[in-house]
């Protein structure tokens, strides 16, 4: 069975409005501030640093500790993308037994598992009798440090 | 010049309410399940499975509760945003199959294919074909 503590709930909607902050072309100077400070021109939109495919992504808001190994911690957020196709090693979100989960997926010589990065799970072979599909690969998480 | 037959496909979503809600909740699968209209009054979308027990679109709820309770029909409330959130990824989806497109309704929309590389034979064969894989696939 997946692991009901990392399941997922409440999607959450992609804003397409872009959001441009700026960006520093000059190292930050620990002396004299920079005279160019004042011409910044450069601008980043982190939709578009974040969402390659707007049509296919989604956000969802992780619980559980399974996946900490790989930096996924309760209450990040995480970028799926549908349209990206999943491949070994991928994170995935995927639906097992029509319960979401998110897992590593091995998938080697016709063998599919799904990996937890916490030792304490263990490591989820999928059988024939499994209902399972990789509902979206995770391509980016929010992990908020302050 | 020769001139070409206009080709256009009619895109419908199946159940489409339900089928948004299925999509962040697995759960529903295979259950019969209904979409009721603001405040709860009537029916206005049913899964394939409710469909089959004989509940009518546009049915009022109150009439199909002995039914639902009997059965395990499970009724939502309508989530517009959600729907209008999908419908507006569909319609994306649909927009890059041809420059020509109509959005017709909140889950309907006509495509121009004429002179597209997805007319291979007759429309309808083609709107199967081509037009569900990739909506089927991302939303």
């Amino acid at each position: 069975m997946p692991n009901p503590s990392n399941l997922l709930s409440h999607p959450r909607q992609v804003l397409s409005a872009p959001l441009y902050l700026d960006v520093c072309a000059w190292k930050v100077p620990a002396g004299f501030p920079s005279p160019a400070a004042d011409h910044t021109q450069e601008r980043v939109d982190l939709n578009k640093e974040l969402i390659r495919n707007k049509d296919a992504t989604y956000l969802f808001r992780v619980k559980g500790d399974s996946m900490t190994g790989a930096g996924i911690y309760e209450g990040d957020t995480l970028v799926v993308d549908r349209s990206v196709t999943p491949k070994h090693n991928h994170i995935v979100l995927a639906l097992l037994n029509n319960e979401f989960t998110v897992k590593r997926l091995y998938r080697r010589g016709g063998v599919v598992k799904l990996v937890a990065e916490n030792n304490i799970y263990p490591i989820r072979l999928i059988k024939e009798e499994d209902d399972f599909v990789v509902w979206g690969v995770v391509t980016f998480n929010l992990h908020k440090l302050c | 010049m020769s001139a070409q037959i206009q080709q256009l496909a009619l895109v419908d979503c199946n159940n489409f309410y339900v089928s948004c809600e299925r999509v962040f909740r697995p759960d529903l699968k295979d259950v019969p399940v209904v979409v009721l209209s603001n405040n709860d009054g009537c029916v206005v979308s049913r899964s394939n499975e409710s469909k089959a027990l004989g509940i009518k679109m546009g049915q009022p709820w109150f009439e199909c509760k002995a039914l639902a309770e009997e059965r395990g029909i499970l009724a939502l409330s309508s989530n517009y945003a959600l729907y209008a959130d999908m419908s507006n990824r569909v319609m994306a989806i649909l927009s890059d199959y041809s420059p020509r497109h109509e959005v017709y309704s909140i889950d309907e929309c006509f495509v121009d294919l004429t002179g597209t590389p997805y007319l291979k034979r007759r429309a309808t064969k083609c709107v199967s074909v081509s037009s569900r894989g990739p909506v089927f696939l991302f939303v």
